[in-house]
């Protein structure tokens, strides 16, 4: 008893310690948008406005799981209890998954009909919830010092999870599915065509950026020169590079008919391409020339010392030390391609941009989600495969 | 000295690509003839809906303000997390500015429509947010990169906390907070552009009807004013780099 | 100047301080010495309320320093470490005069105190433009007791402030703060771990062990005799009474009987180990102890210098 008394009287034990005011803020931000914005809107057609409802009028066993996910979290960060960490990223992925569900079922519940118009959207406080969800688990894996694979582990289950309830019909109901649904064919060839204007790009840039890197490397007034060039070019937003190609592209194309036999043309995959290119050669530029500047002098020294040739030097010391910075330049680029290449949307260049702006255009904001998401999922990917491929590489420094 | 005529070039490139962007909107009429004879199909090859006058003004009226509220939020927040009692949320910054960072600023601009609407709101917000992630990045490592000595002389010295952060690690920090809000400001000018697709007026605007009405007249037009504009902003944080003193 | 009175301390399970009781004097040039981790870099941070004690209280000019303003403490007490932690940005002057700044002196005033802080420190004015990275290890050293000595302050604390540089830039150093404390009255508090460094420079030597204070006294009377065999280890063994001859004058062991004709000759304010290296030289067991203007005033002996090493 007096022991007990003691300490309670500890300052520690009389203030209400938080455990993780992270997790509380997320928490708390949470709550705030489910309470006040709508989880749902519905509404008979596209074009109409849609009426937004709260998540208490979800269906009750739903939305009390929800609220139970949000509690324990809260319960979590500020209270000390075994396993905090690992509970409250279990909990978090319940949460995104009951906030799936209840997102589902709700739309379900609200179908009517005869009415194949009738549209069921996320609404904000959905996609708030859904957000903490993410920075909740992100939250718990740092605090629990997860590596890459048990993050990747995490990420794969939660993505299995996803296909299954998708593929069990689960989302039907969200006018988000339906769009998807109805662009599936049309979908998959954007996606293709995304995937390979960047993987096309990437290429090019790296034949045409190799003798400039070789220029470079020598140094001289001319390295200066290249990188006045193309440092400006980076800072011309990547519709007017478009559009600036658009004209001389045309003339071209109309005047050398060996041109247009190869199917130049001003508007399209080849204006697409060649600012892409034209954008990569920065980045891919002072990268190289940054990570090879980076192999260590007397590294290099050492190699020529006991006997290397320059080939061999090249392949056993200088390639292997250049490699991590080589990729990182190499993710900066690939990313930033994904991102360019959905504005080739605009010039006719296919890919997932056309949803987006195909989207804007009609009003029809979950074709916008259609293009935009896998946009998103698609450098999460690439950044993804990048971290992996650089946990591989990275040499003990 | 070759320090100081370097920086009077860097001026002087500023001051003159500002001039012939003023020349270039300002005189945009004159080049009717011209644009006539190089397009002789088009019955008008001047952009006429809004003059490139208003167009630059709206332009740099998204862009500064989106970036005002990017730079307020985002060196806020990275000051914020690295005081004692926000380090708690430091990791969570931290990732929030890489991950988002991957995100497509034009995907973050779709996003902003089913939420926003359509129109200058939706740029606004989506401008704003995206460029707030690079300012934070580089504030975060500004900071981080304060030397840890000169904090523990000036702490021992008897320097309040809000004076060290004032006139010791907010101006260690600036170089790369500069190079931060530059990034952002590029990124802003180029989101800006595309923003025009959601109904806010731009130097975008041009563009993207030219492109849909088949009018490339207009798409050169408005290409040229905002690449030139998105250049002499360049040109400008060469000369406010200038004005940091380098350590 | 300083009551330290019961003061614990623990980091995250180790106890850094335990139960340390000192008081150090008004004009003490006070050496801390230890084994690296005993806690002489903690309880010198306490001082300045730089690390708050779990227990005990600290007072500083009779005032306990919890119920003071911290800044206002840290600006009336000099602070120098051994990394220096000059501000990159700031120009020598600019650094020097940061304290000043703090209390808003006015410019002329700040301006005139520099200028009387480089002629104490002998910086070479040329060096007050430059920034802190143009300039070697030791004037930055030099820049950082400057930059503490800045306003007058009655008490200055230094951590290991020698420690990183090169052996000439360390003794012209350690010169200069003996001149310092010896014009100035200044209270000094200095941590080491180097036992040369704490024997020359202290009037008053604490040595601690494990967040301990073992032994408290002048060098003389710790390397005449150690509390325990750990001090007398530490302090170098039977060795350690060579460190002594460094401190002692030959003034303080002379005898006044007149020398005689053949002596070597040497000053009275030589320290004693200069006396013995000259004696071994010149293979002499008494020398002519002579005084600045080259009159003979004693005789040191041999027999003079172990019985000194013992007072």
């Amino acid at each position: 008893m007096s022991a007990l008394l003691s300490a309670l009287a500890t300052p520690d034990a009389r203030r209400l310690a938080i455990r993780n005011p992270v997790l509380l803020l997320l928490c708390v931000v949470a709550t705030i948008a489910l309470v006040a914005a709508g989880f749902l809107s519905t509404a008979p057609n596209r074009l109409a406005d849609g009426v937004s409802l709260p998540l208490w009028q979800a269906p009750p066993a739903l939305a009390v799981l929800v609220a139970a996910c949000l509690g324990g979290l809260g319960c979590l960060a500020i209270r000390d209890a075994r396993m905090s960490d690992w509970a409250a990223l279990g909990l978090a992925a319940g949460l995104a998954v009951a906030l799936l569900l209840t997102a589902s079922f709700f739309a379900k519940t609200l179908i009517v009909a005869g009415h194949p118009a009738q549209r069921q959207a996320l609404g904000p406080a959905f996609w708030i919830a859904f957000g903490v969800a993410g920075f909740a688990m992100l939250d718990a894996m740092q605090r629990l010092a997860l590596g890459f694979p048990a993050r990747a582990a995490c990420l794969f289950l939660l993505l299995g999870l996803f296909a299954g309830l998708a593929s069990a019909g689960t989302f039907d109901a969200l006018s988000l599915t339906r769009e998807f649904v109805s662009h599936r064919t049309l979908f998959v060839t954007a996606l293709l065509r995304h995937i390979a204007l960047v993987g096309a790009a990437l290429v090019v840039s790296i034949l045409v950026c190799a003798p400039l890197i070789a220029v470079v490397r020598r140094g001289g007034r001319t390295r200066a020169a290249i990188y006045s060039v193309l440092s400006l070019l980076q800072t011309i937003p990547s519709i007017a590079l478009f559009g600036l190609l658009i004209a001389p592209l045309t003339f071209l194309a109309g005047h050398v008919p060996l041109l247009r036999s190869l199917g130049v043309s001003g508007l399209g995959v080849t204006p697409a391409l060649i600012a892409l290119v034209l954008y990569f050669a920065f980045p891919l530029v002072r990268m190289t020339d940054a990570a090879f500047s980076a192999v260590p002098t007397e590294v290099a020294d050492a190699a020529r010392g006991l006997g290397f040739g320059v080939r061999k030097r090249f392949v056993a010391v200088d390639l292997p030390l250049a490699l991590p910075v080589l990729l990182s330049g190499l993710r900066v680029v690939t990313l930033q391609a994904i991102g360019l290449a959905t504005v080739a949307a605009l010039i006719g260049g296919g890919g997932l941009g056309t949803f987006i702006f195909e989207g804007i255009g009609e009003y029809a904001l979950d074709l916008v989600l259609v293009g935009a998401i896998p946009v998103i999922l698609l450098a999460l990917a690439a950044d993804f495969a990048f971290r992996l491929v650089l946990a591989a590489v990275e040499t003990p420094r | 000295m070759p320090e100081r005529s370097g920086r009077r070039g860097r001026l002087a490139a500023a001051g003159a690509f500002s001039l012939a962007l003023i020349a270039l909107v300002v005189a945009m009429p004159a080049f009717r003839p011209g644009l006539h004879q190089l397009f002789p199909e088009l019955r008008e090859p001047i952009y006429a809906r809004a003059s490139f006058v208003t167009l630059t003004i709206a332009h740099l009226q998204l862009v500064a303000i989106a970036t005002g509220f990017a730079a307020a939020a985002g060196i806020a927040i990275g000051i914020a997390v690295t005081r004692e009692a926000g380090r708690a949320f430091a990791p969570l910054a931290r990732t929030v500015g890489t991950i988002g960072q991957t995100f497509p600023p034009v995907a973050v601009l779709a996003l902003a429509v089913p939420l926003l609407g359509y129109g200058s709101a939706p740029t606004l917000a989506a401008l704003s947010i995206y460029a707030a992630l690079p300012v934070l990045e580089a504030t975060l490592s500004g900071l981080g990169a304060v030397p840890a000595d000169a904090r523990d002389a000036a702490k021992g010295l008897g320097f309040s906390a809000w004076t060290m952060l004032w006139v010791i690690e907010l101006p260690l920090a600036w170089p790369l907070m500069l190079t931060g809000l530059r990034n952002a400001t590029i990124i802003n000018v180029g989101t800006a552009t595309i923003g025009s697709s959601v109904g806010a007026l731009s130097l975008g605007s041009p563009i993207l009807e030219g492109l849909s009405a088949s009018n490339p007249a207009f798409v050169i037009e408005g290409a040229v004013v905002v690449a030139l504009l998105a250049i002499t902003i360049d040109r400008w944080f060469d000369v406010l780099e200038d004005m940091t003193p380098v350590i | 100047m300083i009551q330290i009175d019961h003061v614990s301390k623990t980091f995250a399970g180790t106890q850094a301080l335990a139960d340390c009781t000192l008081t150090i004097d008004d004009g003490a040039f006070f050496v801390l010495i230890g084994p690296s981790g005993c806690g002489k870099s903690t309880l010198l941070r306490t001082i300045n309320g730089l690390i708050a004690p779990d227990t005990g209280t600290i007072r500083v000019r009779g005032k306990d320093i919890a119920t003071e303003d911290p800044e206002r403490l840290r600006q009336s007490i000099g602070y120098v470490i051994q990394s220096v932690g000059l501000f990159p940005h700031w120009t020598v002057a600019a650094n020097i005069a940061a304290v000043p700044q703090l209390m808003r002196w006015d410019k002329g005033k700040i301006a005139r105190r520099v200028d009387e802080i480089v002629a104490l420190l002998r910086i070479d004015p040329a060096l007050l433009p430059r920034y802190p990275h143009q300039l070697s290890g030791g004037q930055r050293q030099r820049i950082g007791v400057a930059r503490a000595l800045a306003a007058g302050p009655d008490l200055i604390l230094m951590d290991e402030p020698f420690s990183a540089l090169d052996p000439v830039s360390r003794v012209e150093l350690q010169a200069e703060m003996r001149r310092v404390h010896a014009e100035s009255k200044t209270t000094i508090v200095m941590v080491t771990h180097d036992v040369g460094e704490a024997l020359s420079l202290a009037t008053t030597l604490a040595i601690m062990r494990a967040g301990r204070i073992i032994q408290i006294g002048t060098p003389a009377a710790v390397v005449g005799a150690p509390a325990d065999d750990f001090v007398a280890q530490f302090l170098g063994g039977p060795e350690r009474f060579l460190h002594l001859l460094d401190v002692l004058s030959v003034g303080a062991a002379m005898s006044a009987e007149p020398p005689s004709g053949a002596m070597p000759r040497i000053a009275t304010s030589a320290s004693l180990r200069a006396a013995l290296s000259l004696m071994m030289a010149e293979g002499a067991q008494a020398l002519a102890v002579g005084d600045g203007d080259g009159a003979s005033v004693g005789t040191l002996r041999l027999d003079a210098i172990v019985a000194a090493s013992h007072a």
